[in-house]
């Protein structure tokens, strides 16, 4: 009897110290994170999650915080000169309080709007970009969103004066991709205009994009 | 005799205390705020770097929207990758872990990219952990 008891509570200890062990190396890396933070960053708020470390979860794809994926359903998809594919739909937020524009390319963006699609206007967009931030610097810039029903077409202007009309999808969603030349000459998007039934200027929208 | 039970009872509870741990442990996310103040245009905050254990994989803005805002990741060279902009809030910016492992060590950082106008930038991050690193 003595011995099963010994044998109990061995069993016991050893488990109460490997879990103490994983508790402290869990803590220890959250702790490391939180310190190496600027000084305006505030503690963690939100529970630690934990999520499964498979093979799947590294390319799960996600939309964002609190972007409920199951809802997603696609506009459009497009191509850029390098090939790159851009598939450009809607979703709603886990809390239904807003609709956002979402953008899967070679990483994936969405914005919102609430309560629904289009509350602040007829085109929900999302501009994007590699390098910069000066126009200058970027190697790369696109232009993707969804325009509401009463939209026909998209131009976008740049700075230099030419205008281009976004590829558009039977689902209304546009992508737009800046050449490659004007990049480097240091042309910006300037303007785009949301053009209606029987070519009627519905909305000008500007970019705010020379820095 | 019994001796010996006690050992094998202990080697036993030991391995199976290993492996319960190992379990347990596993890589994780964490979702935090790393920035909130009014922002003049141009003006924004920023995350602490990831380190050589972790990768931040999802940039999150909130604003009252209407005025353009942006997010984006630095590398340590003060590269920009994979920013996004908009006038919609929230906005999001979502990479893999492995194109966050691929950019090596990265800040977050949000911005006013509005031209005139002032107001509450919130942000936040998704920080992805491998917990087998050393």
């Amino acid at each position: 009897m003595p011995i099963r008891r010994l044998v109990i509570t061995s069993l016991l200890g050893a488990a109460v110290i490997t879990a103490a062990g994983v508790w402290w190396r869990t803590a220890e890396d959250s702790t490391r994170h939180a310190g190496a933070s600027v000084a305006r960053r505030v503690s963690l708020r939100d529970p630690i999650s934990r999520v499964a470390a498979t093979a799947d979860g590294w390319s799960t794809p996600v939309l964002g915080l609190h972007m409920d994926a199951r809802s997603f359903s696609s506009r459009g998809r497009f191509h850029d000169a390098s090939g790159s594919a851009y598939t450009i739909g809607e979703a709603r937020r886990t809390d239904r309080a807003a609709e956002c524009v979402v953008v899967i390319g070679p990483a994936t963006s969405s914005a919102c709007d609430e309560p629904r699609l289009f509350s602040r206007g007829p085109v929900m967009f999302i501009e994007g970009f590699e390098g910069g931030p000066a126009p200058q610097q970027r190697t790369g810039e696109t232009v993707s969103g969804i325009a509401a029903p009463a939209v026909s077409a998209i131009i976008v202007v740049e700075s230099n004066g030419a205008r281009h009309e976004a590829d558009f999808s039977s689902g209304n969603a546009f992508f737009f991709a800046m050449p490659r030349t004007d990049l480097e000459h240091g042309i910006y998007l300037d303007h785009m205009d949301a053009i209606g039934a029987s070519g009627r200027l519905l909305q000008t929208i500007p970019m705010d994009d020379a820095s | 005799m019994e001796l010996r039970r006690l050992w094998v009872a202990l080697g036993v509870g030991c391995i199976l205390a290993f492996l319960g741990a190992q379990a347990a442990e596993g890589d994780y996310t964490q979702v935090g705020q790393y920035f909130r103040a009014y922002v003049a245009p141009s003006q924004g905050g920023a995350s602490g770097y990831s380190g050589g254990c972790d990768a931040y994989i999802v940039n999150e803005a909130d604003w009252p929207g209407a005025n353009y805002a942006r997010v984006t990741y630095i590398d340590t060279s003060g590269n920009w990758h994979y920013t996004v902009k908009s006038t919609s809030s929230p906005l999001d910016d979502v990479l893999t872990v492995g194109q966050s492992n691929a950019l090596g060590r990265t800040k977050e950082y949000c911005q006013n990219a509005s031209n005139a106008t002032a107001y509450l930038l919130s942000c936040s991050f998704k920080d992805y952990i491998f917990s087998n690193c050393v």
